[in-house]
């Protein structure tokens, strides 16, 4: 099992370098090796490592294992084909460890950031959508079922495609440089991750890395179905090249612009739903 | 806690996901029960093993807590 978890964080470390490298070429610069978040964790984990004398201790590490346990039970949830109101619980725990992350340590910074995490929960709103809009098609919130229907009646990226813009900006939202990460902004130093260094951060990158695979893992798997595990990882390549692309030409928008855009493509949706609800019954 | 113990916690961690993990495909156990140790021990492995390699050779207490 740990094996699963060691090629995904691996993979998800990897995807953070080709994501920094994409970003940097559109903006014409040279960019870092595609290896360097893979170096950046390995730095991190050699870097002097301690608990700031202000923070609640046991929050303090205690969100960190939580990060790397919560990401870990959704990529076993997506091997399983399991629910994906389940995915879904796991993306609001991700919620509460960006809040607790910046809450427990007593610094001004990451408290902002944790208060930046909370005015921004609009970003999962469009992933409630893409559940009850798959539900439209499918009947059925089993990620297993959901990829059958797919095999008989084509991908639901053409099929319900709304529900995929849904779910493209979820991920859009969580990604490193976007315009949705306000959480993490330089203005606030690293946000909610200030004053998590050295072991700590490694082990949180390791968990954002997981958190980068399972989201896009789900993308292919829900929008476009079962695939052999190379055509699977290519998906999702693609995947994170447009959402690269993205953050390379979109500036980091305010924190109310934010909650704005959001709630402005939930409420889109939430029409969509409305009217797939009287078309289909 | 001393280095020594952070190797030892962090290889017991992985061992016994390993072996859980080896029993669900011999079919010994459920593979979601295996799924659910490798859950539990994969943050405790990342961290301890990380903590131990970044210790000094010292006695002092790993990670130092103040400033």
């Amino acid at each position: 099992m740990i094996e699963y978890l060691l090629f995904a964080t691996f993979i998800g470390l990897l995807f953070h370098g080709i994501h920094r490298k994409v970003i940097a070429r559109i903006q014409g610069r040279p960019g870092p090796p595609i290896w360097q978040e893979i170096l950046h964790t390995l730095k991190f984990s050699f870097k002097e490592t301690w608990i700031p004398k202000t923070a609640s201790h046991a929050l303090f590490i205690g969100i960190v294992v939580v990060a790397i346990g919560i990401w870990s039970a959704a990529l076993f949830l997506l091997l399983s084909g399991g629910s994906i109101l389940l995915l879904f619980a796991v993306y609001l725990l991700h919620k509460i460890v960006e809040h607790g992350m910046g809450l427990s340590t007593g610094s001004p910074y990451t408290k902002f950031g944790a208060i930046r995490s909370v005015i921004s929960a609009a970003s999962e709103l469009p992933l409630l959508v893409t559940v009850v809009a798959i539900y439209f098609f499918t009947h059925s919130l089993s990620i297993a079922d959901i990829a059958a229907y797919q095999e008989v009646h084509g991908p639901l990226l053409i099929i319900a495609f709304p529900a995929a813009v849904a779910m493209y900006l979820v991920i859009l939202s969580k990604m490193h440089y976007g315009p949705f990460s306000i959480i993490e902004a330089k203005e606030i130093v690293s946000g909610n991750m200030t004053e998590h260094f050295g072991v700590w951060r490694a082990a949180l990158e390791v968990a954002y890395a997981l958190k980068t695979y399972v989201l896009l893992y789900a993308f292919v798997l829900i929008f476009i179905g079962s695939l052999p595990l190379a055509l699977t990882l290519l998906a999702m390549l693609i995947v994170l090249v447009s959402l690269s692309f993205v953050c390379a030409v979109t500036p980091m928008l305010s924190p109310y612009d934010t909650v704005t855009v959001q709630s402005l493509v939930t409420g889109a949706l939430v029409i969509y739903i409305i009217i797939l609800g009287v078309i289909m019954g | 806690m001393k280095k020594q113990t952070a190797l030892i916690v962090g290889l017991a961690a992985a061992g016994i996901s390993a072996a859980t993990g080896l029993l669900a495909a011999l079919g010994y156990l459920p593979v979601w029960a295996a799924e659910l140790v490798a859950v539990v021990m994969f943050p405790a492995f990342v961290i301890f093993i990380a903590l131990w390699w970044n210790a000094k050779p010292g006695e002092e207490d790993i990670p130092f807590i103040g400033y």
